[in-house]
């Protein structure tokens, strides 16, 4: 279910590269569907790649309770989970085809007759009769739409040696990494609220960690805003995020290491009774940093 | 190897199952034997209640088996038959699965043959892999037979049988259906 619950998820159309923590797996669980007759298969890791310019697939989770034990709040086919049943409302009995009376002192325009899916174990496959407005949109969706009001961006490169045609940096020498000029959209805090009818959701995001990645096969990971160089540091490392290139670029696609960073933002919200937790990446455009090595710049 | 039919078997059926004491408590005789094939790994004469995790996981796919059979051709589920022997992926599946087949105005009639090959006990969860023979199942939408009845992702018609892998799970002590995952690609 988890599968179908992320492929809802990522037709929901925000603009983020969600990340969710699913079990890596190169496989497929394949199924017939029995409606279009096409074996459907769905690939198990989930495809929270990360780590582009803020475009891509979107998704987040949220849980709901059911005797005592969490539960994803979406259940099969995208239904919503109701406290009030305790199962997800799925299609009503119109979309099935069938012409039910409503229960007594209801009207048609009071409400409708929904199948309920039952997490295990289930109680009764029959028809509950849901008010008009008893279910209403899914919290993630309004988590989704506030985060999407936030339009975030990815943070502005601070490094030295800068980037440059005339700059170049060299070997062994300390690189220093940080966000130049934060601000609430590129670093956090950040809180934004959407509502829908009765159900209001706020989000507050902010960046947890970013991966600095040098170009030379260098991951660096670093939890703050880094701390930006003064020509009073001299020859100092980074006290808090930093590196030091041990290889000319030389070698590089236009003599030049790509550095990008990745800041990972983590979203905490809450409303509809629910709380839950988004992840996603944003990525820099590449940033060229050429170094070379003191001899041969003297030459 | 053992051979199951999910629907009205005839007496031979039921005769087979009293000999074998599979098949759960419902009205539905459904296990057979089928002495050609590999046993599972007790002897044919052990005791007809099931002994070991992995006879008692098949036995529990079985019941499933003859549950989901049964669910997709009334288009309606019977928890009280289901809650037993599924849970996780499996048990949401079949209540979507149901649910679409009356919105499509899918129909299936007639009987499917399970094969189940032997168990592999992997600590936590027990894996059986179920050769799945539907050439007496006819599938129709809006009242026309679909021909073929089923397309695997490479655009041909699903092979016949198929096999489909099951993983079965401890829950609240007893062994239960919780993923399946039809191997289009391979042959029984």
């Amino acid at each position: 279910m988890l599968r179908r619950i992320l492929a809802l998820l990522a037709m929901l159309g925000a603009s983020f590269v969600v990340v969710i923590p699913v079990a890596p797996s190169a496989s497929a669980v394949c199924e017939v569907d029995k409606v279009t007759g096409e074996v459907v298969c769905d690939d198990e890791d989930g495809g929270g790649n990360g780590g582009d310019n803020g475009s891509g697939n979107t998704g987040g989770s949220s849980t709901c309770n059911y005797n005592g034990r969490e539960i994803p709040c979406t259940g099969p086919g995208g239904s919503v989970w109701s406290s009030l049943h305790e199962c997800w409302i799925g299609p009503s009995a119109e979309e099935l085809g069938e012409d039910l009376v409503p229960p007594a002192g209801q009207t048609k325009e009071d409400g409708a007759w929904h199948v309920c899916y039952f997490p295990p174990p289930g109680s009764s496959w029959e028809y509950t009769w849901v008010r008009s407005g008893e279910v209403g949109i899914d919290p993630v969706v309004l988590a989704q739409r506030a985060i999407a009001s936030m339009d975030l961006d990815p943070i502005k490169i601070g490094i030295v040696p800068e980037s440059g045609p005339n700059r170049v940096g060299l070997v062994g020498l300390p690189v220093w990494m940080w966000v130049d000029s934060p601000t609430d959209d590129t670093f956090g805090p950040i809180t934004a609220s959407a509502s829908e009818g009765s159900v209001s959701v706020s989000a507050t995001a902010k960046v947890s960690s970013i991966v600095w990645d040098m170009g030379d096969g260098t991951i660096v990971n670093c939890t703050g805003k880094g701390t930006p160089y003064a020509d009073h540091y001299g020859k100092q490392d980074s006290p808090t995020c930093g590196h030091r290139y041990a290889k000319m670029s030389t070698d590089q696609p236009d003599g030049a290491y790509q550095v990008t960073a990745t800041s990972h933002w983590v979203v905490e919200w809450t409303g509809g009774g629910q709380s839950g937790t988004i992840e996603f990446d944003l990525t820099t455009d590449p940033l060229p940093i050429r170094i070379g090595e003191a001899q041969v710049l003297t030459q | 190897m053992r051979k199951h039919h999910s629907a009205l078997g005839g007496v031979a059926l039921a005769l087979a199952l009293a000999l074998t004491g599979c098949g759960g408590d419902d009205n539905e005789p459904t296990v057979q034997e089928t002495p050609s094939q590999s046993p599972l790994p007790t002897t044919p004469t052990a005791s007809p209640t099931p002994k070991t995790p992995e006879e008692k996981a098949a036995a529990q796919l079985t019941k499933y088996l003859e549950v989901r059979d049964l669910a997709q051709r009334k288009r309606t589920i019977d928890f009280k038959t289901l809650n037993p022997v599924a849970t996780g992926d499996v048990f949401l599946d079949l209540q979507e699965t149901v649910v679409n087949m009356k919105m499509g105005d899918v129909t299936e009639t007639g009987s499917y043959v399970h094969t189940l090959g032997e168990p592999r006990n992997r600590g936590n969860s027990i894996e059986i892999t179920d050769c799945e023979d539907r050439s007496g199942v006819t599938v129709k939408v809006k009242g026309k037979a679909r021909v073929p009845d089923y397309t695997a992702p490479d655009g041909k018609p699903l092979r016949n049988p198929a096999p489909v892998k099951y993983t079965l799970v401890k829950d609240k002590g007893t062994w239960k259906v919780s993923e399946s995952d039809l191997l289009w690609d391979q042959p029984c």
